[in-house]
C-alpha cells in the first residue's frame, strides 16, 4: 500500500481523459461492493426489533452530520439503548403489560392468573437467549432468584455447574492476568484525556 | 511550528478510528474519509483511488490507513514512510492492545449480560455507519477533468448501472470482489469509448 501511494503522489492535478473514465468505473463498482457489504453486515447485526431500529437510526445521523467526536458517540448512544433496553426497559415494559391484561380480565380467576404471569417469564426467558453467553447469564440470574419453571431446571442448572467449574478451574492465574489487563486498559484509554483536551483546545 | 501537530493530529486521528472500529472491514472507510479528508490532508480522488484499489486486493481494509497516512505527509517536510509507520501503528494498536487486555477478563465479561447487550447496540450503529459511507462516496464518486473533488455518480446514468451490476454480480453469481471491481473499470473504458469523446 505504501508502495501505491508513492505513485499516486507522482499523478499529475490533471489526467488524460480515458483515466477520468476508469477512475470513475472503478468507483461506481466500489460502491457496489460496499454497499453489498453494508447489507450483508447488517443482516448479520440485526438479531431483533432494537437492533434494526439501531442500524437505521445510526445510518439516519451519520448521513446528517459529520465530526471526529460524532461517530463514536453515536456507536456509544447504541449500545447504551440496547444495554438498557435489554437490561431493564422491556422487561418493565412487559410487566406493565401484563399487569394491564391481568387487570382487565377478570380479577377473580387466580389460575389464568399463573397463567399469565409464567407465560411473560418463559417470553423473558426466550428473549435472552439469544446465544451461548447470555444463557449462561440468564441462568446464573435465574439461579439466583429461584423462579426457574420446571421444564428449563435441569439444562439451566448443568450450564451454571458448567461455568462455575470452568470459573474455579482457572481463577489462579487469571487473577494475575486480569491485573496486567486492567492496567493495560487504563494506559490504553489514559492516552485519550490529554487528547481531547487538545482536541478541545483547538 | 505548523508540522509537528499534523504528525501527531495524523497519529490520533488514526488512533481513534483503531479504537471505535466494530466488525472490522468496510465499518473503517466512513472513518478514514471523515478523519483524513475531511481536514484536507489527503483529495478525493487520491482517497477514493486508494478505496477501489483496496478493495480490488485481498488483504484486510487496514492497509488502507497506511496508504492514506503516507499521503496526509506528501506535502509536509517529513518524509512519507513515517506517515505509513504512524498509520500503520495507529491503527492496529488499539485492537492488539485492546484485544490483549480484554481477553484477560473477557470470560468474565461475557457473563455479564449487560455488556454482551451494549456490544449488540454499539455493532448495529457501526453497521447503519457504513450506509453512510455508501451515499458519501457515491455522491464523489464521479471523476471529471473541470472537478476533481468528485460529482455525484447519479448525474451520469451509466455509473448507475455499473454500481448495480456489480452488486448483483458479487452478490448473486459469485464473482469475487476484486474481478468485480476490475470490471467495473473495463466498463468505465468502454463508456469512454461510447459516449465520453
Amino acid at each position: 500500500m505504501y508502495a501505491l501511494s508513492l505513485g499516486v503522489q507522482r499523478i499529475d492535478n490533471t489526467l488524460p481523459l480515458p483515466v477520468y473514465a476508469l477512475l470513475s468505473g472503478l468507483n461506481a463498482s466500489t460502491v457496489g461492493i460496499i454497499a453489498l457489504a453494508a447489507v450483508q453486515l447488517a443482516e448479520k447485526a440485526i438479531r431483533d426489533k432494537l437492533t434494526r431500529i439501531l442500524v437505521l437510526l445510526g445510518a439516519c445521523a451519520g448521513l446528517c452530520y459529520n465530526a471526529l467526536w460524532y461517530f463514536p458517540l453515536l456507536m456509544f448512544l447504541g449500545g447504551l439503548t440496547s444495554a438498557i433496553w435489554d437490561g431493564w426497559l422491556s422487561q418493565r415494559i412487559g410487566k406493565v403489560r401484563a399487569m394491564l391484561k391481568r387487570k382487565k380480565q377478570d380479577p377473580g380467576s387466580t389460575a389464568d392468573e399463573a397463567g399469565t404471569a409464567s407465560s411473560v417469564q418463559l417470553r423473558d426467558i426466550a428473549g435472552t437467549n439469544d446465544n451461548v453467553h447470555q444463557r449462561v447469564a440468564a441462568a446464573g440470574s435465574l439461579k439466583s432468584s429461584q423462579l426457574t419453571p420446571a421444564s428449563q431446571q435441569p439444562f439451566a442448572g448443568s450450564l451454571a455447574l458448567g461455568n462455575e467449574q470452568t470459573a474455579t478451574g482457572d481463577t489462579p492465574d487469571h487473577t494475575i492476568r486480569i491485573k496486567i489487563g486492567i492496567v493495560i486498559s487504563v494506559l490504553f484509554f489514559g492516552i485519550y484525556v490529554p487528547s481531547a483536551s487538545y482536541i478541545l483546545t483547538c | 511550528m505548523k508540522a509537528p501537530p499534523l504528525v501527531l493530529d495524523l497519529f490520533a486521528n488514526m488512533y481513534l478510528a483503531g479504537t471505535i472500529i466494530f466488525g472490522g472491514g468496510p465499518v473503517v472507510i466512513p472513518l478514514l474519509r471523515s478523519y483524513v479528508v475531511d481536514p484536507g490532508w489527503v483529495s478525493s480522488r487520491d482517497f477514493l483511488l486508494g478505496l477501489a484499489i483496496i478493495q480490488a486486493f485481498p488483504g484486510p481494509n487496514f492497509n488502507f490507513a497506511v496508504y492514506l497516512s503516507a499521503l496526509a505527509l506528501q506535502r509536509s517536510q517529513f518524509p512519507t514512510v513515517l506517515g505509513a509507520f504512524l498509520g500503520f501503528v495507529g491503527i492496529f494498536l488499539p485492537g492488539i492492545t485492546l484485544a490483549v487486555a480484554v481477553q484477560s477478563f473477557w470470560r468474565v465479561l461475557r457473563t455479564k449480560k449487560w455488556v454482551v447487550d451494549l456490544l449488540r447496540g454499539v455493532n448495529a450503529t457501526a453497521v447503519g455507519l457504513v450506509f453512510t459511507a455508501v451515499y458519501r462516496l457515491w455522491e464523489i464518486g464521479y471523476l471529471r477533468p473541470e472537478d476533481s473533488r468528485g460529482q455525484s455518480l447519479a448525474r451520469e446514468p451509466w455509473w448507475v448501472v455499473v454500481a448495480a451490476v456489480t452488486y448483483a454480480e458479487s452478490a448473486w453469481f459469485k464473482v469475487p470482489p476484486a474481478l468485480a471491481i476490475v470490471g467495473g473499470a473495463v466498463l468505465g473504458l468502454c463508456w469512454y469509448g461510447a459516449v465520453g469523446r
